[in-house]
């Protein structure tokens, strides 16, 4: 079985209402004004996400309906005005260009994408205004969404909490996965002593992201694109001084036989092998999409695939994809957890994972309860 | 006035435009101390690189759609970095 699904169903919701709501009475299809309101799934992403495009007809497919959140149109291509009432907020925002209308009480799902900058209609604010515009941006939109009760893929405060990869090895390792042995240092001394306890076979990985912060600022202030987790060697040794401005993260070279990318989509378990020692481009890090090496279809062992499920959903995550490197031993070893990664490029590579499928599925279903 | 910009592509371009305004990109950080070299080395051309119908966006900056973009209709495929 390729797609694990779970034995009793859907019954692991993973709501988190932000505050202590009484859902007693609270129901996905609502009575509004005499008729039957169905309630939409909101996707918060930016205007390029070629990912929320392909899902979002998915959602319609299934019977459901979208309202798209593009944060780098936003506030500017929006209008709302929203009222607190004692027991929540009530109103609507309205993307003005198209007049789509989402009442905010008809929101069953929510599906943090991705995020983006704040748009506004005045392109020249000032530096001061600006940070003033986005701060005060974050606390409307953030806590607002905070007091949404709904099914959420998944709920901010989840998606922070599960984003650090170093707890991440810790819960892994204690949820029984082999870690790889890993260093944080600013010391030289402590990366030298580290990389010759290992053979001299380390990596260093950033822990934020591989762009470097390279979209953080203008393109014409852009240094680096980014950096691939990278194999250290002797020819690294005088850049090592360097890493006494910050400490750095470097983890032993696990040899591996293939690398495997798990997808967990609510209960649903998606899992890629990735034949990444067939091409020496990917060997270290397999996102060197120039070497066309195969992905394929891959059957988990079974405490594995519910481990990797357990793991996502200890952070009470309705989704995670995780990379697993398999040993020549056929050992799994635990890497990381993204809790928004990417599943696009996994499924155009191997179509039989209908990961988009089960996404908008999901999504659907949340609004029903 | 010496501009030095570097690009994963590999692209490599020193200038001595008077007129330029000066960009302090002397690497300090470890991390872009390795960038630099491997964007130095013949095989940081490959990096990043798309694969024909294979969407990577994902940890980096999203890739600016076509003019009038449309899903299944206009061409694109998003490219950056994924995660």
């Amino acid at each position: 079985m390729l797609i694990s699904k779970p034995r009793r169903g859907r019954d692991v919701p993973v709501r988190l209402p932000a505050v202590p709501f009484n859902t007693d009475d609270f129901h996905r299809s609502i009575i509004d004004r005499g008729s039957v309101v169905t309630c939409r799934v909101l996707i918060v992403t930016n205007r390029t996400d070629l990912h929320a495009d392909i899902v979002a007809g998915k959602i319609v497919a299934h019977g459901g309906s979208t309202f798209r959140l593009n944060l780098d149109d936003f506030p500017r291509d929006y209008s709302l005005a929203l009222d607190f009432t004692g027991d929540g907020w009530v109103g609507e925002i309205v993307h003005v260009p198209t007049d789509d209308r989402l009442q905010l009480s008809t929101i069953g799902s929510v599906w943090m994408r991705k995020p983006a900058d704040y748009a506004f209609p005045s392109e020249d604010l000032a530096l001061q205004e600006k940070q003033f515009a986005c701060a005060e941006m974050d606390q409307f939109l953030i806590g607002l969404l905070h007091c949404l009760d709904c099914y959420w893929m998944s709920h901010p405060i989840a998606i922070r909490r599960a984003n650090w990869k170093s707890e991440q090895l810790l819960r892994a390792a204690r949820m029984g996965f082999r870690v790889p042995s890993s260093l944080i240092a600013n010391r030289r001394e402590a990366v030298d002593a580290f990389r010759a306890a290992r053979g001299n076979d380390i990596v260093f990985k950033a822990l934020s992201s591989p762009s470097l912060a390279a979209e953080k600022v203008a393109p014409e202030d852009r240094i680096a694109h980014g950096l691939p987790t990278t194999h250290i060697t002797n020819g690294h040794g005088e850049l090592l001084d360097a890493v006494r401005e910050f400490p750095c993260f470097f983890q032993e070279y696990i040899p591996k036989r293939h690398e495997v990318r798990v997808t967990v989509i609510g209960n649903q378990v998606f899992a890629a092998r990735i034949h990444s020692q067939d091409d020496p481009h990917t060997a270290v890090d397999f996102r060197d999409f120039s070497a066309e090496i195969k992905y394929e279809a891959e059957r988990l062992p079974q405490d594995i695939e519910a481990r990797c499920r357990e793991f996502v959903q200890s952070y009470r995550l309705n989704y995670g994809a995780i990379d697993l490197i398999v040993t020549p031993d056929d050992e799994y070893v635990f890497l990381e957890n993204n809790p928004a990664g990417q599943f696009l490029f996994v499924e155009q590579l191997v179509p039989e994972l209908a990961m988009c499928d089960a996404l908008a599925r999901e999504l659907v279903q949340g609004t029903r309860g | 006035m010496l501009i030095r910009m570097t690009l994963a592509s590999g692209w490599d371009k020193t200038s001595n435009n008077e007129g330029a305004i000066a960009m302090n990109t002397e690497k300090k950080l470890f991390a872009f101390k390795l960038a630099d070299q491997q964007a130095k080395s013949a095989d940081q051309n490959r990096m990043w690189k798309a694969r024909d119908g294979v969407a990577m966006a994902g940890c980096s900056f999203p890739t600016p759609v076509p003019p009038g973009y449309q899903l299944g209709v206009t061409p694109f495929q998003d490219t950056s970095i994924p995660c």
